[in-house]
């Protein structure tokens, strides 16, 4: 479609990559963004989106453009019988927040290559809640097998750009989403070396050394069904989860436990949500969730259970 | 004295006696060729005869038809070709006549021309000499003149002839080639036609063959074989003959007597050795079993052929096997008599009643009870293995011997019994084996006497799978009377292990409390699951595929430990000293040092002490010596013993009376464990150098059965009431085998019920109480499995005498590898390590796809991942990668041949087995033409393939998958602390570090879950050198020392020409790289803590590893342990390794190999970079700095 938008989106992802430091609210890296949206229009939002937890990173972009936001795509779409529709809801945690320490501590000299990694404070990552203690940050919600897949949900994914950094010895950002065949960067600001160590399954086992500064790419050959682990075994406490879908249907929550996926196939579909901290939220192979055509998901929640929290 | 007429008897008497006695001799011939010619072996071969030859016909058919299938069109064109040339040659006979005369005329010409080239070269020849004479004389002037006026001459006459000689050849070729033409060159089609025609021939050849010896096919065949089989004429060229295999070397011993060995058994089983007869083949369904050839005819096993290829040869008969029929014969293996051409006669034995009966009636078989050697019964066949294999383990496929030998280790019975060492017998050497229960030279410190008393009484009771037998309880001294004696015995064992008890050198005292939790946790974490079992940890609190993993038997199970101590305070005290130190208590103990703190023992110790045991109430039942019934019979065997070592009657009352019952104790105590035999397995003071109590079993399996004492077996099953075919437990097999008097009977009761020989005979007129049988019973008395085991290795200690060409000649490696599983198992290694991965095996005919639904993406991820290895190192071609092509893989195509995957299974305790399951490589395989490398994944449905248990890491399978289930490890992750697969370790390490690692080990991977533990050797039997040798064996690498080139000074030299300070840069690499994040380097060394130091020194690398696998294992660690965390740390596509020299950048090969170097001379590549960073201490003038100071390792920045 329109060129200008999508680099005006890479525009301002790369701007917020390099704006947010060390933060946390650095997901939007996985932004998938609406093709149709004109972020750039609404650069306000934008920042809003990185700066307060008012609203969703990936909610942000189309509530902030427009209101019929899967319109365009779906009517060039060749779509199925059953049309399309947008899931969204919210995941929660059910019980009280077990507390997690931190996995390195500012200052401490004990750190390996304590000058890059112990700056500041790194927080456990496993289970983050929002603002009102209750909205799980960092969960995947994903259809592994879908009725139908919409060409533009795919085209969307696809050309989104996705960086995975590491930064102060911090994966950045901790979960990601990505499609088979989608190529994305990984890239390290820190001064020392990492290993990027993915224990896929259909993909392989993929564990390069990422020297000081340096940069590659990764484009997987296959769907993975599943979140893989993806460590640095350099330094032990570095931990992200790559979810590599052969579909364009997945999302990752963000600080509030709110996610949205657009142009999913209407009907039931057999959705996953999983969180480090308890693996599987739903069977591993879903739960019937029902899309509406041209509609949004009502009230749809995932629970948590903080019973089941298993964090090392 | 005048002759005379008359004789002694009367002539026409002695005619009538005369013709009576011919009659009857000529009768007695008559009907002795009749009885000849109707042997029972005679018809059994003419019935096979007309088998073979239908055989052969079909094949004849078949052969011919496949023929057709295959050649049919080249063969119809052959045909009419030479049907053509046939009538070319008739309508060209004038032609070729001519032709022939031609030929004829020019082959005179050509001969002659021939001879008067040979003449006249033979001339020359001779002139030559002379001129040669003339030259060695000095007459040079006429030798000049001699040249041209007689050599040239002849020389140039030679040449005319020559050229004439080839001209005529070249005619008469032609003439020759004409006359083909003229003929149609029908020769060469029916060349062609023969070799079409070849397999069909073979097989019509055959047949021929055997229809003239069988009387086959035609009439006068039919007529020559009558007659050749005529009584009487029988003895030139019969059709039926006996076969018969000469063994002169393999004697048979005929009591005093060494006599050659004639078997004979081929002459009914005739299909023995011939291919196509097996039970399996098709067509055989209805073949009886006499005319089944023998198993393993054409595999399991191999020889090299002429091209020194190893190929497939049969394991059994095959001539290019290890045991070739001519050689070996039958009866060296099945026993039997092979003279005998009689069913019964030659000793046939029946596997069990069924088979017996049916004999009975087909073949009026009866035991034969003067051959003391009949034929092994199928259940013991693999006994006479060890007639030659003597070392066991040298053949892993006879798995029921293997079972025996394992079992009489492990349950100590060479403690009682001598097996081997008299260098006489057949059978291996077991007079080293270590005695297998514990020292209890320090009892006093660790049980109270209560609970060892009552352990002596009944230790079943009390842990059912224990080592130790019974010794009490048993047939022979259950009756009323005997009970207070075996309490008094009981006591006084105790009371005399007690009475010498020491206390534990070096035990130290335990101050701190131990935390029952984080024992819990340590008991899991350090491994003791490899080796025992806990109830609290059963078999069901595991994930479901590793269930199987959970059964360990090595040491003892630990779930009633805490019964055996005093209390819970000196019961924690013991077993944190033991746990921490167990040789301070028992030198020569098999649990070894696990290399744990003091504290951390505490806690295991406290938690083991912490779960309640559950003893059965009749553990308890022990009633003490001052019962009076006891006590009256502890004086009765007082009494008795002191009786039979000379005190006069009159004067035992008053000795006995005049001993306090300690004293009484300590004396029947004493006398009583040496009557029992108790030091057999337990080291106790005062019986250090006490010999075996038992009957040596050497030569056990050819005793004579006279020589057995089967007493009043009979008797005694017959008075135990039947219960499902079983007296007592003896089924009717062996209840026939005790009446049959054989030795197979006698062994199954000694170990099913070794105190029923006793029967009837335990009254003390016929027989002291110490006069009684002393066999334990074990706790598998009354599993016939196991017994069948033991008997299978008792069986074939036999004591024939072999020739040496029929023992193995084995190379060092299958004798380390002999050597080695035998210390496998008694260190019980697997028990942590990996030595085989699991395997998944897809059967032949299985669709690819179904077993592999993902098999285009793993064959296409596969592929693609080869962009990353290192061209150079891979030496397959199949391995080879080409960015350009893409892979394909037909997922419809069917496996031609079971397809078996070796791997680890990507365990995720959150997706189901019926989800389809990723295996991560760990040999490679070949799946639908694709070569899948280590390291690479393939993904199964699991419904469709057979899964193999790993051999080995029990503990690293269940500790693996139960953090992760438990704790949310990663699987992989956890993997990298675990104690690591042994495979391809005998590539990986230098044998003599392994052999200086496995005697004193130190920590590896700092953040391993635990520690390689240290073993107790026997300082004897340079243990860690087999165990060393062992996996050099196994991986077919050099051992024990191989060649390290690269430590070569002109090797260095060569490198450091192309490049300059080659061992520094190479050091540069590692030091300023990302090495020492993981890895200690000199003196830099990672923060960070042992926990998150996953790296080994690499000081240690130059003694430890092999080069080649080095050099494989920088390039990608993951093509040889696929789990492992360490990154390519420089793929061949760059980037460059960091601190890489000039010379070196952009050649990432290079880097590698100088990676490599660096580490294998250590300490040359510290030397080097310090002058090349500093520069020599002794430098001169600060401007003349040396050559290497200014051009530094390149990179050196970051």
């Amino acid at each position: 479609m329109k060129p200008t938008p999508r680099l005006a989106c890479l525009f301002v992802g790369s701007l917020m990559l390099s704006g947010c430091g060390g933060t946390s609210s650095l997901d939007n890296a996985v932004v998938v963004p609406d093709p149709t949206v004109n972020i750039s229009a609404n650069p306000a939002a934008a920042a809003l989106g990185t700066s307060t937890a008012a609203a969703p990173a990936e909610a942000a972009a189309p509530a902030a453009g427009g209101t019929a936001p899967a319109a365009a795509p779906a009517a060039a779409a060749p779509t199925t019988s059953d049309g399309f529709g947008t899931l969204k809801g919210k995941v929660v945690l059910e019980g009280a927040k077990p507390t997690l320490k931190f996995l390195v501590n500012k200052g401490d000299a004990g750190v390996k290559d304590a000058a890059v990694c112990a700056t500041s404070d790194v927080p456990n990552e496993a289970l983050l809640t929002g603002a009102d203690g209750k909205g799980v940050k960092y969960a995947l919600v994903y259809i592994p097998k879908p009725t139908a897949v919409n060409p533009a949900a795919i085209e969307a994914t696809k050309t989104a750009k996705v960086v995975f950094d590491q930064k102060n010895c911090v994966f950045v950002p901790h979960v990601i989403g990505f499609m088979k065949g989608q190529t994305i960067d990984i890239v390290s600001s820190d001064p020392v070396g990492h290993n990027v160590n993915a224990k896929m399954r259909a993909n392989g086992a993929s564990n390069n050394l990422l020297g000081p500064g340096q940069k590659t790419t990764f484009t997987p050959k296959a769907g993975e069904g599943r979140p893989s682990e993806v460590t640095c075994d350099i330094h032990p406490w570095m931990k992200a989860y790559w979810l590599i879908l052969d579909n364009p249907y997945f999302a990752v929550t963000d600080e509030n436990g709110n996610f949205e996926i657009k142009n999913a196939p209407a009907g039931t579909q057999k959705v996953v949500v999983w969180q480090e901290a308890v693996q599987f939220v739903t069977p591993p192979s879903g739960s019937d969730v029902t899309i509406p055509k041209d509609g949004v998901t009502e009230n749809l929640e995932f629970k948590v259970d903080a019973a089941k929290v298993k964090v090392n | 004295m005048p002759a005379t007429e008359e004789t002694f008897r009367k002539t026409s008497t002695l005619h009538v006696v005369f013709a009576v006695s011919s009659i009857a001799f000529l009768g007695s011939t008559v009907w002795m060729i009749a009885a000849d010619h109707f042997r029972p072996w005679k018809a059994i071969q003419r019935e096979f005869q007309a088998i073979e030859t239908t055989k052969l016909e079909e094949t004849e058919k078949k052969k011919q038809e496949e023929l057709l299938a295959k050649h049919s069109r080249e063969l119809d064109a052959i045909n009419s070709k030479i049907a053509q040339a046939d009538a070319t040659a008739n309508t060209n006979g004038p032609a070729i006549r001519t032709k022939q005369s031609e030929i004829n005329a020019l082959t005179g010409e050509f001969t002659d021309l021939d001879t008067k080239r040979k003449f006249q070269k033979a001339e020359l020849d001779s002139l030559r000499s002379l001129y040669d004479g003339m030259i060695g004389r000095g007459e040079e002037v006429a030798a000049r003149r001699y040249i041209t006026s007689t050599i040239v001459p002849a020389e140039k006459k030679l040449n005319e002839f020559t050229v004439a000689y080839q001209a005529k050849q070249a005619e008469l070729d032609k003439a020759q080639a004409d006359l083909k033409a003229l003929k149609g060159n029908v020769e060469e089609l029916v060349k062609e036609r023969d070799r079409l025609e070849l397999e069909v021939n073979r097989v019509k050849r055959t047949l021929a063959e055997k229809n003239k010896v069988y009387g086959e096919g035609s009439l006068i065949n039919k007529v020559a074989a009558m007659i050749r089989g005529l009584p009487g004429l029988d003895l030139a060229a019969p059709p039926q003959r006996i076969q018969q295999i000469s063994l002169p070397e393999l004697t048979i011993n005929y009591n005093f007597k060494e006599v050659p060995r004639y078997d004979r058994c081929t002459t009914c089983h005739q299909a023995m050795d011939k291919l196509g007869y097996a039970a399996t083949d098709p067509g055989n369904e209805n073949l009886k079993p006499e005319f089944h050839s023998h198993p393993f005819l054409t595999h399991g096993a191999s020889t090299v052929d002429p091209k020194g290829k190893v190929v497939p040869a049969g394991l059994y008969l095959d001539a290019n096997g290890p045991h070739p029929i001519n050689k070996f014969g039958c009866t060296i293996c099945h026993g039997g008599q092979g003279s005998g051409t009689d069913f019964t006669f030659s000793s046939h034995e029946p596997s069990d009643l069924h088979e017996k009966h049916e004999w009975e009636e087909k073949h009026n078989w009866h035991e034969m009870h003067h051959w003391d050697f009949p034929m092994l019964p199928t259940r013991f066949m693999q006994s006479s293995c060890l007639k030659c294999h003597t070392q066991v383990t040298d053949i892993p496929q006879a798995d029921k011997l293997q079972a025996g030998y394992q079992r009489i280790t492990k349950f100590g019975c060479t403690g009682c019994h001598t097996i081997g060492g008299d260098g006489a017998s057949g059978g291996p050497d077991l007079t080293d084996n270590r005695p297998v229960g514990p020292s209890l030279a320090h009892i006093g410190s660790k049980t109270p006497a209560e609970w060892t008393a009552k352990w002596i009484q009944k230790p079943h009771t009390f842990r059912p799978d224990t080592r130790m037998p019974a010794f009490y309880g048993l047939t022979n001294n259950t009756a009323k009377s005997d009970i207070p004696k075996t309490q008094a015995e009981v006591h006084a064992i105790t009371a005399y292990l007690y009475a010498k008890s020491l206390k534990p050198e070096g035990f130290v005292e335990v101050t701190k409390a131990g935390d029952p939790e984080q024992g819990k946790n340590l008991f899991m974490q350090k491994g003791c699951m490899a080796c025992h079992s806990h109830k609290d940890f059963p078999a069901s609190a595991f994930p479901e595929n590793v269930k199987e993993y959970v059964a360990a038997d090595y040491g003892p199970n630990l779930s009633e430990v805490a019964a055996k101590f005093p209390d819970k305070k000196a019961g924690e005290a013991w077993l944190a000293n033991w746990i921490h130190a167990p040789e301070k208590y028992h030198p020569k103990t098999l649990m070894p040092n696990l290399q744990i703190s003091l504290d951390d023992s505490t806690h295991i110790a406290s938690w083991l002490l912490s779960i309640e045991a559950s003893v059965p109430k009749e553990f308890d039942e022990l009633p003490p010596v001052s019962d009076p019934e006891v006590s009256k019979a502890l004086d009765d065997l007082v009494s008795l013993f002191k009786k039979k070592s000379g005190t006069p009657l009159v004067d035992l009352g008053a000795t006995v009376g005049k001993m306090s019952t300690d004293e009484k104790l300590l004396y029947l105590g004493e006398k009583t464990i040496s009557r029992m035999g108790c030091f057999g397995c337990h080291t106790i003071s005062g019986f250090e150098n006490a010999k075996p109590i038992g009957t040596p079993l050497n030569g056990w399996g050819s005793k004579s059965p006279t020589k057995l004492d089967f007493a009043l077996i009979n008797e005694y099953l017959s008075d135990q009431p039947e219960h499902d075919g079983k007296r007592d437990g003896t089924d009717e097999y062996y209840g026939e085998k005790l009446t049959e008097h054989t030795r197979m009977g006698f062994l199954y009761q000694k170990l099913h019920r070794p105190r029923s020989y006793d029967y009837k005979k335990t009254n003390e007129n016929l027989k002291d109480w110490d006069d009684r049988l002393r066999m334990p019973q074990f706790t598998w008395a009354n599993d016939d499995k196991a017994i069948e085991e033991v008997m299978t290795f008792v069986l074939g200690l036999v004591e024939d005498k072999i020739d040496s060409k029929y023992l193995p000649n084995y190379s060092p490696q299958k004798i380390a590898l002999a050597e080695g599983r035998k210390l496998l198992d008694r260190y019980n290694c697997k028990g942590c390590h990996v030595v085989e991965m699991p395997k998944f095996t897809i059967a032949a005919g299985t669709k690819l796809g179904d077993a592999l639904p993902e098999l285009e993406t793993n064959v296409q991820v596969s592929y693609g991942a080869r962009a990353t290895d290192y061209k150079h190192l891979v030496t397959d071609p199949a391995l080879a990668f080409d960015p350009e092509k893409e892979p394909t893989v037909n997922t419809e195509a069917v496996a031609d041949a079971d397809v078996t995957i070796e791997g680890m299974l990507l365990f995720d305790s959150a997706m189901p087995m019926e989800e389809p399951q990723t295996i991560q490589l760990w040999q490679p395989v070949t799946i639908g033409g694709h070569k899948f490398q280590i390291g690479d994944n393939v993904t199964l449905n699991m419904a469709k393939v057979k899964q193999t248990k790993a051999d080995g890491g029990d503990f690293s399978w269940i500790f693996t998958a139960w953090n992760h289930a438990t704790n949310g490890v990663e699987y992989l992750s956890q993997w990298n602390r675990m104690p690591p697969p042994l495979l391809r370790e005998g590539m990986k390490v230098q044998t003599p570090w392994l052999t200086a690692f496995l005697k004193d080990p130190y920590p590896i991977r700092p953040a391993a879950n635990l520690r390689m533990p240290r073993f107790h050797y026997d300082p004897k039997l340079a243990e860690p050198a087999g165990l060393a040798n062992y996996f050099a064996a196994k991986d077919n690498a050099e051992f024990p020392y191989q060649e390290i080139p690269q430590r070569d000074q002109a090797y260095l030299a060569s490198k450091e020409k192309e490049h300059a300070n080659y061992l520094a840069s190479g050091w540069s690499m590692m030091t300023k790289g990302a090495c020492i994040q993981c890895h200690t380097v000199g003196r830099n060394i990672p923060a960070g803590g042992a926990n998150n130091v996953n790296g080994p020194n690499l000081r240690q690398v130059n003694a430890r590893f092999r080069p080649e696998y080095l050099e494989q294992w920088i390039a990608k660690p993951t093509r040889i342990l696929p789990f492992t965390a360490m990154p390519q740390n420089i793929p061949p596509a760059g980037p460059d390794g960091p601190g890489s020299s000039a010379s070196l950048a952009g050649k990432t090969g290079e880097q590698i190999t100088a990676l490599r170097d660096a580490l294998l001379n250590y300490s040359t590549a510290i030397e080097q970079s310090m002058i090349v960073e500093s520069g020599p201490a002794t430098a001169p003038a600060p401007n003349a700095a040396p050559a290497g100071a200014e051009k530094p390792a390149a990179g050196g920045e970051e």
